[in-house]
């Protein structure tokens, strides 16, 4: 498995889609993160979350149920819906690596929801292909040098405990 | 594996510690989390027992800052370190970029941390990493305690793979950010050597390599392969790209500090240059799935190269207005919101959510000229729309009634969002551009308005409030302009027959994208959030919420001519 790099174009076209989606569907948020809780893509309004704990603890949610759908024979769920009094969350398999999570409130149904991802997975996974296909000889870092991230880290941590 | 986003420009890695249980992972995590400057502060997750045991994992979003124009993010990870929580250790092994091997260093606890460090060798391979290709750093914890091994015994048992080591007291602190510095340097170090001598973000398309697909894994380090020379690439259907320059488009990452609208898609294209631009720079609509290749080759309002490591220059977008009422404030710049009010409109050059296309008409007003998927954009846009020579509406402010300086009438953008995209059932005829009422026969339209919340609204023209109104069955005042009346004179009537859509005459231009099943389709039944109190259709919402629509009359949509400025600008008279 390949780092996951996003261009200009796939963000752009993730998002599309993804706005449709959340728009179709009423939801209020939704985010597009990989099986290693990394954010690949997002839409909805301002976020009253922090959406990068969100990402990781839906991947491992995600992760967990796979363990448990192991335990009665499936190879994993590939849709999860988690009910609130007011939010609810749901969190669907777009394609191996990639998963869903739709952020919805009472204002929609979670059968539209489902039906409006169910329709939008087929174009996300059309467009993760594309991403996929993105080939690691040519991205390109002006990435960052390992020594100015650890003078980053010195700066960002001015007084931690030195070692003797 | 590591995510890196050159839309956000974000580089995010996983970095995991691992170890036996007790060993002092989860404290370094709090260390970290307690001496983050609180600017910076996420907050840490921890599933954990009542007994403060580890359940699941930790975890610890931590921002580094931008390091050469490249956000990078570190997502820190622990692990239970109990034997019979492997199942979860390893899934929070996924995707790892780093491993901190937290040892402790007590003489009793030696077999544990051999048995740990296998496991955590074993957990990779079922992963197809490992400890070779993943960098790792060791952490010998609890140094202070009376009965640790010694550094050099303890080396000699568990480094098998010279991995860089430190003591530590976790507790207190010390040698955690050492050890944290040391994991952040060894994986930007191995990102380096793979990625050694791509400079510059060149790519090609996946188009032209049919036959490959995803990039097998790459061992690191490994000898830079040669550059790939960029090539001319042929527009791709509906995402056409030009050019081997990848960013040219960068100007639009910019204006984080006022990222109301600020989303992932929302990067302004440069203008096309006036030559490459069609006899009718209207006839484009649609054409823009992508169209941050074009070079801005001579626009001299395009923004200038973006530069390594200056992430968010953006010289057009500085005169950006304030975040609407609505709140789309975007709190976290690298966090890209879409804006979600019925009636904003497309907001420009940030590409944020289509007007519904519903049938009836967007009842929050103005916001969707339509086929251009937002407020009068034309495809291949200036994202600034303050070109002069593109007929901004700056220009020819008293035919345009648009009254603000052209710089505000940034946030042009190409119809990012095929849903508010061309509508083939729109009754507006494709219009030739002298029908604009902004006189710009062979510029481009005008800007948009900056999202549809203008900083201040000139007086509107002699035609009556410019409030504007959605009756688009026969357009009769349909006005879609919130910035005033066209003045009479300028033959608003005829223009009204004629081009009903001031802002983007013939932007209906069918294009390749979106394609047809991609048409916004209405739904009747579905209301959106009510996010803002400006909207009139969110108090429509509101009331049948609290069950008190019996006593109100829901307007319909052809009704609402409030639109967004309703509340704003009071009754219609």
């Amino acid at each position: 498995m390949g780092d996951f790099v996003l261009f200009k174009e796939d963000v752009e076209r993730l998002n599309k889609i993804l706005s449709h989606l959340i728009t179709e569907s009423a939801s209020s948020y939704v985010l597009l993160i990989n099986k290693d809780g990394n954010l690949i893509a997002q839409v909805g309004f301002n976020p009253r979350f922090d959406v990068t704990s969100l990402a990781a603890l839906a991947a491992g949610t995600f992760a967990s149920t796979k363990a448990i759908a192991a335990l009665i024979g499936e190879s994993e769920f590939s849709m999860m819906f988690h009910q609130g009094e007011k939010e609810n969350i749901h969190i669907s398999l777009v394609d191996e690596d990639v998963i869903m999570v739709l952020i919805f409130d009472d204002r929609t149904n979670l059968g539209l929801v489902k039906m409006v991802a169910g329709q939008a997975k087929v174009k996300l996974g059309e467009a993760l292909q594309m991403v996929r296909e993105n080939e690691m000889e040519d991205m390109m870092p002006d990435v960052t040098h390992g020594q100015q991230l650890a003078d980053q880290i010195d700066s960002l941590f001015p007084d931690a405990p030195k070692p003797d | 594996m590591a995510s890196i986003n050159y839309a956000t420009r974000e580089i995010s890695c996983k970095i995991v510690y691992y170890g036996p249980g007790l060993s002092g992972k989860t404290t370094n995590l709090q260390i970290i989390h307690r001496k983050v400057p609180n600017k910076e502060k996420s907050e840490m997750v921890s599933l954990a027992t009542e007994t403060d045991r580890t359940l699941f994992f930790d975890f610890l979003p931590l921002d580094l800052g931008s390091i050469k124009g490249f956000s990078t993010k570190f997502q820190l990870y622990t692990v239970p370190g109990q034997v019979y929580y492997n199942a979860t250790r390893k899934l929070v092994l996924r995707g790892v970029d780093g491993v901190v091997f937290v040892a402790d260093s007590q003489a009793d606890k030696l077999q544990e941390n051999l048995e740990s460090f296998a496991n955590l060798e074993e957990n990779l391979r079922e992963y197809g990493h490992s400890l070779d290709t993943i960098p790792m750093v060791l952490q010998f914890n609890k140094r202070d305690l009376p009965n640790v091994m010694s550094v050099e015994e303890l080396s000699s048992f568990l480094n098998k793979y010279q991995s860089p080591y430190f003591e530590a007291v976790a507790s207190t602190g010390v040698g955690v950010f050492t050890t944290l510095k040391a994991i952040g340097k060894s994986v930007i170090d191995r990102f380096n050597a793979k990625y050694a001598g791509y400079q510059g973000g060149t790519r090609r398309p996946p188009a032209m390599r049919p036959g490959q697909s995803r990039p097998a894994p790459t061992s690191a380090p490994q000898s830079p392969p040669a550059r790939p020379a960029p090539q001319a690439m042929p527009p791709q259907s509906g995402f056409p790209q030009q050019g081997g320059q990848s960013f040219p488009g960068q100007a639009g990452f910019g204006a984080p500090a006022q990222g109301g609208f600020a989303q992932n898609s929302g990067f302004p294209a440069p203008p096309k240059p006036a030559s490459q631009q069609s006899p009718n720079p209207f006839l484009q609509g649609g054409h823009s799935g992508s169209p941050g290749g074009q070079q801005p080759a001579s626009n001299p309002f395009a923004a200038p190269p973006p530069q390594p490591g200056s992430p968010f220059l953006n010289p057009g977008m500085g005169n950006r207005p304030p975040a609407p009422p609505g709140g789309f404030s975007g709190q976290n710049p690298n966090i890209p919101v879409a804006p979600f009010v019925e009636g904003f409109g497309n907001p420009g050059g940030s590409g944020g959510m289509p007007p519904r296309p519903a049938p009836g008409g967007p009842p929050g007003g103005f916001g969707s000229p339509p086929q251009t998927g937002g407020f009068g954009s034309a495809p291949q846009q200036d994202g600034f729309g303050s070109a002069p020579q593109q007929g901004g509406f700056g220009s020819q402010p008293q035919q345009g009634g648009f009254g603000s300086p052209p710089q505000q009438g940034g946030f042009g953008s190409p119809p990012q969002n095929p849903f508010g995209g061309s509508a083939p059932q729109r009754p507006y005829p494709p219009q030739a551009p002298q029908g604009s009422p902004f006189g710009s026969p062979g510029g481009q339209p005008p800007g948009p308005g900056p999202g549809g919340f203008p900083p201040k609204f000139p007086p509107a023209g002699p035609g009556g409030p410019a409030l504007p109104t959605m009756d688009r069955q026969n357009n009769a005042g349909f006005n879609p302009s919130p910035f005033g009346s066209p003045q009479p004179g300028q033959g608003n009537p005829q223009n009204r027959q004629d081009n009903p859509n001031p802002f983007g005459p013939g932007g209906g231009q069918q294009g390749n994208y979106p394609p047809p099943e991609q048409q916004p389709r209405p739904s009747p039944f579905i209301q959106p959030p009510p996010r803002s109190d400006q909207s009139g259709i969110v108090s429509t919402y509101e009331d049948q919420r609290q069950g008190d629509f019996k006593t109100r009359r829901i307007p319909l949509p052809s009704e609402k001519k409030k639109g967004l400025f309703g509340g704003l600008f009071g009754k219609e008279k």
